[in-house]
């Protein structure tokens, strides 16, 4: 017999990431109109990283952290290791990214090395604690070992990014700047942030599509692809670009493996239609060829300058992982408050179902203005056309809005309200 | 293989091109057109209670789904429902005075999509002992008539139109629990299987919290799944239900539920 359950997960947990994920996506969208002139120009620039760490710490990383803390129990089927050090985590992180991204856009260094500690200190954590839940597990499924990958890399990005801020104020790192930089911002998207998406997509992908999981050789080719393409990448932009395309090769087989295993998954559904959380997804696939493609080209300097890099950079971050995690939170979000919300009256009184909490009109209008906006966004950066990127701005933040809307009226479950007369009887 | 306990959810899933079928076979499955029907009716009810509302045979039901889907015919199932016959009112309800009858229309819930299972529930679990659920329905609920009959509620079905039901459950008779004794507890004699696997979260825990409300004390009710439901255990704990999880084969989770400590 396998020993019961124990103690259940917290929903609170993830959601207290979750929605200060869901802001710092939202100030990134208001903020693109905002700096479009900015924007127009090269992407190393103090206000431009300010954005970039908002979205790739604010929003991204705090979305996958939280999102960890409720997925680990369901696809580790182990409860957290501990859930205190997840909570003292959580705060850390806020205060450093908000530091981290204030300083950067005012272009002081001292306070960004502080922002950049801090959140050192709350990645530590949950290295520390995601690694102490893996300790032991049997079997090591593809999931545990893209996140346990995901995991190192995630380690090794905040260590190089605080070396860079260092670097600012103390020189000591020798080599290409702008090779350090992109090393960095590589081993974030493709170290962190990819291996993570993918092998949780591996599991929650066939339960919320309804399909069967049959990716047993293509998830060998994902597996070899990141385990060595993205090495490869990552050490190639610091000492030698051949070294990089090489990489960049062998991790777009990876990408290729894991885009033909979604559409396996989506031609195999049982689910008769899709929600928008799900649209998300598949939309945020979609981005992975685009993305690819740019990153080979600009690799292998088919496409050049800092214009095209942004684009890549857009299409990558704005695309793909952010269209993806906007479903993923889709999904999750709903299921938390539900569970948080009704799942103590279950066969007592009566409750909603899951769809009920949604809004789909709202994220319908996200959905269009998101997919829209990345691509207008795209191009506007690309031709580098200050009124076009102000314009594609608003349509991203329309999009952002409705997120925001549909994510909101699904909160508002948590809050006790005497008019909503969902729970009938006890 | 599509079976008379299969219920009209999966099958719907499996072969969803069957929907047109079973709307064409009989005008009671002309509702499972409607989503908002099929969301709340298709999870509960099997093919065999199907046949019993729509008054066909189940076993002609049964073999004409099997052609549809292009399967192998085999023999019909041994028990299934009898269609309802309203016959005169039996003596005990007749004698429940109108007072003690608790009434409860869940039509418009239907219509709406909402799902009734719950209310109706927490209607019978307030029900006196010397009182009867009335119960309005759309259709026949024979699923309901082995659920509540295992918490010893008999019940006399009137068709008032088509799509108009009013069904009485009451208590006709005391109903000792076999083998019972005061002060020592009873082991399981049976065992009610639930196959959730295929089931998009959170449905699983509603089925099965909803069925462990009826589960009466001589009774365990073994959950099939493709995973641990780590976020189930929490509920059955503060319910008070005592569980056990194995994996009998890879991908197939069973759990074991039953009331009590653990």
């Amino acid at each position: 017999m396998i020993p019961r359950g124990g103690r259940g997960p917290s929903p609170l947990l993830p959601l207290s990431y979750l929605t200060p994920a869901a802001a710092a996506f939202v100030l990134a969208a208001l903020g693109v109109p905002w700096l479009s002139a900015d924007l127009a120009g090269h992407w190393y620039h103090p206000r431009l990283l300010a954005l970039t760490h908002t979205v790739t710490l604010g929003w991204i990383s705090l979305t996958i952290m939280g999102a960890s803390y409720q997925l680990i129990p369901i696809v580790l089927q182990r409860p957290i290791w501990s859930e205190r050090i997840a909570r003292w985590q959580l705060a850390a992180l806020v205060l450093g990214i908000v530091g981290m991204v204030a300083h950067f856009y005012i272009a002081q260094w001292h306070g960004l090395v502080w922002g950049a500690g801090l959140v050192l200190l709350g990645s530590a954590a949950h290295v520390v604690n995601v690694a102490r839940t893996l300790v032991g597990l049997r079997p090591w499924t593809f999931t545990a070992r893209l996140m346990a990958a995901a995991l190192a890399g995630f380690a090794i990005t905040t260590l190089f990014g605080l070396a860079l801020g260092i670097e600012h104020v103390h020189a000591f790192l020798g080599g290409d700047f702008y090779g350090r930089l992109a090393a960095h911002i590589h081993l974030a998207l493709l170290g962190w942030v990819l291996p993570m998406v993918v092998g949780v997509a591996a599991h929650v992908y066939p339960m919320f599509f309804l399909a069967p999981d049959t990716g047993g050789r293509l998830r060998s080719v994902q597996i070899c692809g990141f385990g060595v393409g993205v090495p490869l990448v990552v050490v190639g932009l610091l000492v030698d670009g051949r070294l990089a395309a090489m990489g960049a090769l062998v991790a777009a087989g990876g990408v290729t493996a894991h885009i033909a295993w979604v559409v396996q998954i989506v031609r195999a559904r049982r689910r008769p239609t899709l929600d928008w959380g799900l649209r998300f997804v598949l939309a945020g696939t979609a981005f992975l060829a685009p993305a690819s493609a740019l990153g080979l080209a600009l690799v292998f300097d088919w496409l050049r300058g800092p214009r095209w890099a942004l684009a890549y950079a857009v299409v990558a971050i704005g695309g793909w992982a952010s269209l993806t995690i906007v479903g993923m939170m889709l999904k999750i979000v709903p299921f938390l408050v539900w569970y948080r919300a009704y799942a103590s009256v279950v066969g007592r009184g009566h409750v909603p179902m899951l769809a009920e909490l949604s809004w789909p009109a709202a994220e319908a209008v996200a959905f269009v203005g998101l997919i829209i906006g990345t691509v207008m966004l795209a191009a506007a950066v690309a031709i580098g056309v200050p009124a076009l990127i102000r314009e594609a701005g608003i349509v991203l933040a329309v999009g952002a809005g409705g997120f925001a809307a549909g994510l909101a009226r699904v909160l508002h479950h948590l809050v006790p309200c005497p008019l909503r007369h969902t729970v009938t009887a006890l | 293989m599509i079976a008379a306990d299969t219920t009209v959810a999966r099958l719907l899933d499996e072969h969803p091109q069957l929907l047109e079928f079973l709307a064409g076979y009989h005008a009671h499955f002309e509702k499972l057109r409607d989503p908002l029907l099929r969301r709340v009716m298709a999870p509960r009810v099997t093919i065999a209670e199907a046949a019993g509302i729509a008054g066909v045979d189940p076993g002609d039901l049964l073999a004409a789904l099997r052609r549809a889907a292009g399967e192998p015919a085999v023999p019909a199932p041994a028990t299934v429902p009898a269609p309802a016959e309203a016959g005169a009112m039996p003596p005990a309800l007749a004698a429940i005075p109108e007072s003690r009858r608790v009434h409860v229309d869940v039509r418009d819930d239907i219509r709406r999509g909402h799902e009734p299972f719950a209310r109706i529930m927490a209607a019978v679990n307030d029900l006196d002992a010397d009182a009867a659920l009335v119960l309005r329905a759309p259709f026949e609920p024979v699923p309901l008539y082995d659920v509540l009959g295992k918490r010893g509620l008999a019940h006399w079905t009137e068709r008032r139109a088509p799509d108009d039901f009013t069904v009485w459950f009451y208590r006709s008779a005391p109903t000792p629990i076999p083998g019972a004794t005061a002060g020592r507890a009873t082991p399981p004699v049976r065992t009610l299987t639930l196959d959730v696997r295929g089931l998009e979260p959170p449905l699983p825990m509603v089925l099965v919290l909803e069925r462990l409300e009826t589960l009466a004390p001589d009774e365990e009710m073994e959950v099939v799944h493709e995973r641990r439901p780590m976020f189930l255990y929490p509920q059955l704990d503060e319910r008070g239900f005592a569980h056990r999880t194995d994996e009998p084969e890879p991908g197939v989770v069973r759990i074991v539920i039953r009331r009590g400590a653990a």
